[in-house]
């Protein structure tokens, strides 16, 4: 089980240490990439400065986990340089479900938010154009919530 | 003088699919037209939802690779190898040898039964009928080879957790060697078909042209990415499986047109017949998987994995909590970027051109519903 | 059908009504078959075996086909103009019949006469212009229909017309300096003596630029614009089904039929053999008739091979592409062709001949151009 920086996963740490960037202690996924843990209200910020200070366009994979008492935001972000992943986490608590957009920093963005409200029913401040994306515009609930069951008691 | 009468014209909307012969399974295009000319587009995707991630979160790690191959089913070899390999990473499982080069050699097979089929499909789209015949046959030929390992033709259930499922059988290494020779020239028969007709030129040059940086923008990956010329492989950028140890180049277009993606295509199932060649030519002995308990039990931890699939970069998302299913697996295709891309690049563009330039970035939908 | 007439001695009218009859009866076995071998040699050329079920080798397979479309039900969309929706395929289907009246089949022998139903002094122009009423069907249907689809399909159809019937009736202009005359036998006879009389020799850029045009005038593959099946769904008949669906089918390919007919005609001799005819054939009526006709079908059914062929070959042209090609390239080209052959008219056949290649052989540059300008585009490594 590797919990240490890759070699590509060093240099992105470094280079956001070089940077003085406002983020938290970095931890190491699987595959070796450095998480980094931000407040929702500095999301924005922080984002700018990692796509224009360090170059990191590439939003690869945005994604929501569902924690017992939190919404945890995950950004998958790609360094065409470096050649590595930097994965920046944000976390609300449950029952606000409210994160700021990130549409205008990175575009790419865009459908994944709004998949993200589509499974989740978390809602993104900002965000262009939020509505159901894979689900037709009059489903009701959010199926990829942890209490949302297998089969839908007459359903679709 | 006579008196003036103001001429009103109205856009036209047109609903492009969900059921049109074209649209590469069910996407729906909104069209607002002027004439034949394009003044904006929204997709509508999600009629081929079947909630694959939810699915996830309920079939244990022995279960979930059959679901995982319908999650595009060009390419069943990536997203079964895909899943695999985040299991493993997050697991700590070494896969043994002869698995990590099967892996790669199943994947090349594949990349280039997949640009085969998106050769015909995009020639058809174009009106072609002719060649989709003879990229079907030679596609055949490659689902003979994985119907030889795995009796499967198109849903292989060929990786699992640990290392793959089915040894090569005898006659395998003689029967892909036949396939490398044959196609090779089956290869310069399709560019001397398609590469130097005239028609085909004309549709594709200076076609569905996007820049580098707008395509970064929207995290288009694979050809699309490439023809703009910005050299991202995750091949080579994070090796996986035994991808280091072989030979081979990735080709960039020029120019970002139509054309660029049909020559890279062209260009990267010459490269996949090398990667084969290598492949069989080192393909070490001994196991082919890990000997793991009955219930696979994944410890907690996270990873994000990704593969360059033929039509870009398929990831995943793998968190694991210690019992035998994940917690959340979030998949990354890239076909939803490209059509999240697509309106952009429409904008402008006349109706004849939306299939050259939609097939081109060869989306597979229900990659895109998931 | 002089011979016929003097023997069965029948007013004029009536002879007429008999030869319409066995025209139109006559061309639903000619489409069915060549629905038929267009499957068979598109299965050849992508390597299937193509239709191979129904019938000994698959040869029922039209039938079976015809036979479905017309016991499906006959379905009229919801406020769709019900009275053009029903002409649309009438108006499409006539005008390729209506071309047969002045389509010599063949001949008699000597002073027998050609068969045909009517030598009319205008047959070259009465053929245009018949022709052309498929564009008044196709915008029609494309209109009647209520989809948007077919409007579009509709529209282009039009435009597509109204561009290559210029380069189309302007490549005949030159054959009619040839031969003097616009009668269809006339035609025929001016081009007898053998194969180096026949006009496409003489006129290789009519030809070509006939045989482009052609195909855009009955919808093939790479002109299919108004058809379009991966654009437009079918075009102009997506919402015909049955009956309705199977007129526009047959006159597609009774439309095939006639165009390469023009082209035989006009270009290949007719029903002349390319060699001299020997004396025992010319000599007995029955077996000149048949003699005659089977080279102009021979003729016939090779150039629907060849539109065949380029169906299976070639991708289809954008519709402002196509445009371009007739306006900027086809109409100058037969527009000089037409030029060169009235001014070296006088100096005889063989000079417009040479003066022609040579335009051909530019013409091939021009296409060599091309080739070139997309050989430079190579992936980098």
């Amino acid at each position: 089980m590797s919990t240490e920086l890759s070699l590509t996963g060093t240099l992105l740490a470094k280079a956001v240490k070089e940077h003085e960037l406002p983020l938290g202690e970095v931890r190491a996924d699987a595959a070796g990439s450095p998480i980094y843990e931000v407040s929702p209200d500095q999301l924005r910020a922080v984002g700018c400065q990692l796509r224009d200070r360090l170059g990191l366009h590439y939003l690869s994979c945005l994604t929501t986990l569902e924690w017992p008492e939190r919404w945890e935001m995950v950004y998958h972000l790609y360094d065409l340089a470096r050649k590595g992943n930097l994965i920046l986490k944000a976390s609300i608590p449950k029952e606000q479900a409210v994160f700021p957009t990130v549409t205008d920093i990175w575009p790419a963005a865009n459908w994944y938010e709004r998949e993200c409200y589509d499974m989740f029913g978390v809602t993104f401040e900002g965000h262009p154009q939020l509505c159901r994306i894979l689900l037709s515009d009059d489903w009701q609930s959010f199926p990829l919530r942890k209490d949302h069951p297998m089969d839908l008691e007459g359903g679709y | 003088m006579p008196e003036l009468v103001e001429v009103r014209t109205e856009g036209m909307v047109l609903n492009m699919g969900p059921q049109h012969p074209s649209t590469h399974g069910v996407l729906r295009l909104l069209l607002r037209l002027d004439g034949e000319v394009i003044k904006s587009c929204t997709p509508v995707i999600g009629y081929l939802h079947r909630g694959m991630e939810k699915l996830a979160e309920h079939r244990t790690y022995v279960q979930y690779p059959a679901i995982i191959d319908r999650f595009e089913y060009l390419t069943a070899m990536f997203t079964g190898v895909l899943y695999a390999m985040c299991a493993e990473r997050i697991a700590g499982i070494e896969v043994p040898p002869r698995a990590i080069w099967m892996r790669t050699l199943m994947l090349e097979l594949n990349r280039i039964a997949s640009h085969l089929f998106w050769l015909g499909t995009y020639l058809l789209d174009l009106g072609a009928n002719g060649l989709l015949f003879y990229a079907m046959r030679d596609r055949e030929l490659i689902l003979n080879l994985f119907e030889e390992v795995c009796g499967a033709r198109l849903l292989y259930s060929y990786a699992c957790v640990g290392g793959v499922r089915f040894d090569n059988p005898p006659s395998f290494e003689r029967h892909v060697r036949e396939f490398l020779k044959i196609f090779l020239d089956r290869i310069r028969d399709y560019e001397s078909i398609v590469t130097e007709n005239p028609v085909f030129l004309e549709r594709v040059q200076e076609v569905g042209c996007y820049s580098p940086e707008l395509a970064l923008q929207y995290a288009v990956s694979g050809p699309p990415l490439r023809s703009t010329g910005i050299r991202k492989d995750l091949r080579k950028d994070q090796p996986y499986l035994a991808y280091d140890q072989v030979d081979f180049a990735v080709p960039i277009g020029t120019k970002g047109d139509t054309l660029d993606r049909y020559l890279l295509r062209m260009a990267e199932m010459r490269e996949s017949l090398k990667i084969v060649e290598q492949c069989l030519d080192r393909l070490p002995d001994g196991n082919i998987r890990v000997k793991l308990p009955n219930v696979v039990k994944i410890p907690a931890g996270e990873a994000y994995l990704a593969l360059e699939s033929p039509r870009g970069e398929v990831g995943a998302y793998m968190v694991a909590n210690g019992t035998d299913k994940c917690y959340r697996l979030k998949l990354r295709c890239p076909s939803f970027n490209h059509v999240q891309f697509l309106p952009v690049i429409l904008l402008g563009e006349r109706i004849s051109d939306v299939m050259a330039i939609f097939g081109s970035l060869d989306v597979i939908l229900p990659e895109v519903d998931r | 059908m002089n011979l016929l007439q003097s023997l069965l001695n029948l007013p004029e009218p009536l002879m007429g009504a008999i030869g319409a009859l066995l025209i139109t009866l006559g061309m639903l076995p000619v489409a069915a078959m060549l629905v038929l071998w267009e499957r068979i040699f598109l299965g050849k050329l992508t390597q299937r075996p193509g239709p191979n079920r129904v019938g000994p080798r698959g040869l029922l397979q039209t039938i079976a086909d015809a036979l479905k479309l017309l016991t499906k039900e006959d379905f009229t969309p919801k406020d769709a103009d019900r009275i053009l929706f029903f002409l649309a395929p009438l108006i499409f289907i006539v005008p390729s019949f209506l071309v047969f009246a002045v389509v010599p089949f063949g001949h008699f022998g000597g002073t027998h006469g050609p068969v045909l139903i009517a030598d009319l002094r205008t047959g070259i122009f009465f053929m245009v212009a018949v022709f052309s009423l498929h564009t008044v069907g196709i915008l029609m249907a494309g209109w009647a229909s209520n989809n948007k689809y077919s409007l579009l399909g509709g529209i282009r159809g039009v435009a597509q017309a109204i561009s290559y019937e210029l380069p189309l009736i302007f490549s005949f202009l030159g054959i009619l300096i040839l031969s003097g005359s616009m009668s269809t036998v006339d035609i025929i006879k001016a081009q007898g003596g053998g194969l180096h009389n026949w006009f496409f020799l003489a006129q290789p850029v009519a030809f070509l630029v006939y045989l482009a045009c052609s195909v855009a005038e009955v919808n093939r593959v790479p002109f299919d614009i108004p058809e379009a099946e991966s654009e437009l769904v079918s075009g102009f008949n997506t919402e015909y089904s049955g009956m309705r669906f199977a007129m526009f089918f047959l006159a597609e390919y009774v439309s095939l039929f006639a165009t390469a007919a023009i082209a035989t005609i006009v270009f290949l001799g007719g029903w002349l053999a390319p060699f001299p005819e020997p004396a025992v054939i010319t000599g007995s009526t029955l077996g000149y008739f048949f003699w005659s006709a089977g080279w102009f079908l021979l003729k016939v059914f090779t150039l629907v091979t060849l539109a065949m062929w380029v169906r299976g070959t070639l991708p289809r042209l954008r519709a402002d592409q196509l445009m371009d090609f007739a306006w900027k390239f086809l109409v100058p080209v037969v527009l000089v062709n037409l030029f060169v052959t009235g001014l070296l008219a006088l100096w005889g056949r063989w000079a417009v001949a040479g003066g022609l290649w040579l335009a051909l052989l530019l013409w091939a540059l021009y296409g060599q151009s091309r080739a070139a300008k997309a050989e430079r585009r190579q992936v980098v490594y």
